[in-house]
Order: structure tokens, then sequence, then C-alpha cells
């Protein structure tokens, strides 16, 4: 009889965990916002000299932050991934997009800014 | 079975690689060729290529510059090459980046990526061939399809273009091979011209069309024993300036030379063992770039006559 409590109550245990579980699932998160992606500069030079410092800025939970560039380089700056340094080699002057992408469970959305990299 | 050991073994002696550029995605050019072509003949290669870059040029001349520390990449690739007729030589080349990355020099970060490069098809054709003056010339092609990872991240950052395993475009690659045997000699040469013409890559991230690129390759090769062969190779290439977004991308392309002197030996059962080294003698480039210090091959093949193959299962039990 105490086996057959035992094994009711985990089996009871479970299932409520499991509500608790599906219930978490249901509420929805609500797709980000990118209020704005700033930079400190709009031109830099190639080489490591002068970076330029990119922010971006979000509402929304859970957010992971996604940066992109065709040619150049990206360094993280701060833990949670929303700002940037960008510098470039040589090969890379011109004018150069860099997106940030912002995503959680509700979705995704990107921004992008023009850098150039001059000689 | 000498006819087909020789085929095997120049087949692969020829198979130097383009490594003179130490930045540029995708599969590190090939320019492979064949003296011989064996109808029925199944050739199965396997080689690890390494290139290491660290030093930066400007024109020609060396220079310092801290950007980039240094480049390396270690690739893994599968070739097979197969006699359709006596005439037609299909071909095929697959690769895996075990380790392409880069390391910077003015903070302490590195770039890794890896994974699949480019699928590179092609045909040789066995054009003309003189048997008095032991002269044969042999043109094909080669497509590239970009199959490979062209999105690979590090963390939060998206990899740039140079460092994706594969190039992400479609390449075209018209070659020419002239070989010339010497009457009793041991001696012989080769000399393989090519071209690759890549699509623009037209996504939302890029707009990037890889220079044309030119080579040229000369070879000597010594037999100095029925097993042991040695080679020595000039290998020029040319790259034009890549364009990015309709503008012409100013430090990119360049000239390059390379010594690369190689040895292949033929081990039983049609095995063959070879290795390269390819040591950069000239460089011209435009802008300041990175360029390659040396780069390293090694590989085995065995060669297959089909014909010859014996069935596993005797047709009389089923």
């Amino acid at each position: 009889m105490k086996v057959v409590s035992l094994v009711l109550a985990i089996f009871g245990l479970a299932f409520l965990s499991s509500c608790d579980k599906e219930n978490k699932e249901n509420v929805t998160t609500e797709k980000p916002t990118i209020i704005s992606l700033t930079s400190d500069k709009t031109q830099i030079k190639y080489g490591s000299s002068e970076p330029a410092k990119l922010k971006c800025t979000a509402s929304g939970e859970d957010l992971n932050y996604i940066w992109e560039v065709d040619f150049g380089d990206l360094f993280i700056i701060n833990s949670d991934g929303s700002e940037v340094q960008f510098t470039a080699s040589p090969c890379c002057m011109g004018e150069k997009r860099i997106s940030c992408e912002v995503s959680n469970g509700g979705g995704k959305v990107t921004k992008s800014i023009i850098i150039t990299i001059i000689e | 079975m000498k006819k087909l050991l020789l085929t095997a073994f120049i087949s692969i002696s020829i198979s130097n690689l383009s490594l003179a550029q130490c930045c540029s995605a995708g599969n590190p050019s090939t320019n492979n060729g064949a003296f011989g072509l064996s109808k029925n003949v199944l050739n199965v290669s396997s080689s690890i290529l390494h290139s290491y870059s660290d030093t930066y040029f400007k024109g020609n001349q060396s220079i310092d510059w801290n950007y980039l520390k240094n480049m390396r990449f270690n690739f893994a690739m599968l070739s097979l090459e197969y006699g359709l007729t006596s005439k037609i030589k299909l071909t095929s080349e697959m690769g895996y980046f075990i380790d392409k990355s880069l390391r910077y020099g003015f903070i302490d970060q590195k770039r890794k990526a890896f994974g699949l490069g480019d699928l590179v098809l092609g045909f040789q054709y066995h054009l003309y061939n003189n048997r008095s003056r032991m002269i044969t010339i042999s043109p094909g092609m080669k497509v590239s399809f970009p199959i490979g990872a062209f999105d690979q991240m590090n963390g939060n950052i998206i990899l740039p273009v140079d460092i994706q395993p594969s190039s992400g475009s479609f390449k075209l690659n018209p070659t020419v091979l002239i070989t010339k045997q010497f009457p009793s000699s041991k001696l012989s040469a080769s000399s393989f011209l090519s071209g690759e013409f890549s699509q623009r890559i037209n996504t939302e991230r890029t707009h990037y069309k890889y220079g044309n690129l030119y080579r040229a390759n000369l070879k000597l090769i010594y037999q100095s024993s029925e097993k042991l062969n040695l080679g020595i190779a000039l290998h020029f290439q040319h790259r034009n300036k890549a364009e990015n977004k309709n503008e012409i991308m100013q430090y990119t392309g360049g000239s390059y030379l390379d010594l690369q002197p190689s040895f292949s030996y033929t081990l039983k059962q049609n095995y063959t063992l070879n290795t390269f080294i390819g040591i950069p003698i000239y460089k011209n480039v435009n802008g300041i770039q990175l360029t390659n210090k040396y780069s390293l091959g090694f590989g085995i093949s065995k060669s297959f006559h089909l014909k010859t193959l014996k069935p596993q299962i005797a047709p009389d039990i089923l």
C-alpha cells in the first residue's frame, strides 16, 4: 500500500511539474525592439589605432545579440554582447554595413549602420 | 601495371596547391593534372594541407604592420579521378577545414572556423599526343560549387567572408596541361596553366566578387628509382583586385612566385605517398596584405583498375 501511495505521489508531482512547464511555455515572449544602433565614429582609418565603438540598444526579454559585417573585424566589449568594437585591415576600405540582430523566443529584428574605412 | 603506376604517380605528383595567398575563403586552389589517362582507372587520393601566413607586404617589400599576427589553416582533401575513356578523365575534389584560424596582433583574440569547403567537379581531355616528340596537351574545365559552411560564427559574431570555409561563390576554372618527356631520360617536364573566374556573391550581407586568378606552373620531375620520384616546380600566380558593391577593393590581389620541391614514393599495391613544400620566393601585392610564409602538403593515393576488380560474391550462388 505504501509503495502504491509513493508511486502515485511521484506521478502526481511529475504531472504538476509538467503542467507548470506547459504554463511557462504558453507565456508568449514579445518580439524584441531595437531602440537604436549607434557608433561613436562614422569613419575610421584602417588598422587598429582608431576603432569605432558600436552600441545596439534593444528592449525585450532574454535578448541575444548577433553582429555581422562582410569584411572587417568585430569584437564584443561588454557582457551581454550589445556593444562591439570595429576595426578593419587595409583590404576592407570603403563603406561597410554592420548589422545588429536581436532575438529572443518571440522573434528577431535587425538594424544596420554604415561605417566608412579610409586610408 | 607499370603504366598504371606511372599514371598514378604523375597525376599525384602534379597535384601541387596554390597557397600563395593567405586569406581567401574556400578550398585552396588546386592545379592537378595528369600526363597519362588510363581508361577505367580510378585514382583516390587523400591529402592534408597546411598553410601559415605571418608576414605583411607592401608592394614587394615586407613591412612591420601590427594587425593580424598570423593566419593558418589545416585542410583535409579527398580527390577522385576516373579515366572515363582513353581521352577523357573526370575529376572531383572535396575538402574539410579542420582548422582555419587567425590571431590578431593588437588584441589578444583569435577567430576560428572549420567545416566543409567547396565541391569541385571537372574533366580533362587528352587533346594532343605527339609520340615522336613525346608531347601531350590536355585542356580541361572545373566548376566549384559552394556547398560548404559560409555562415560560421564565433560567439556573437558572424565571421567575415575571408575566413569562412566555403567561398560562397560558383567558380569556373579552365585549365591546360602540357607535358614533355625526353627519350632515354629519367627527366620529364610539365606546364600547367589555369584561370579561375568567380561568380559575384549577391546576398543581403555582401556583393563580393573575387578577383580573377591566373596561374602558371612549370615542373621538372626526375625518376631517381623505380619507386622514388623527385620534383621541383615554379608556381606563379596573379590575382586581380576584388570588387565589393561594384567598387574595386584596391588592397587586394597581387602576384606571387613559389618554389615547390616535392617527392613521391610508390609503395606496394599501388599506394603512393607524396609530399611537397611551398616556399614563396617573390611577392608583389596591391597595397598592404598579409602573405603566406610557407605551405606543406602530404598525401596518399591508390589507383584501381576497375575492369580488373573481382566480384566479392560468386555469381553462381545468387
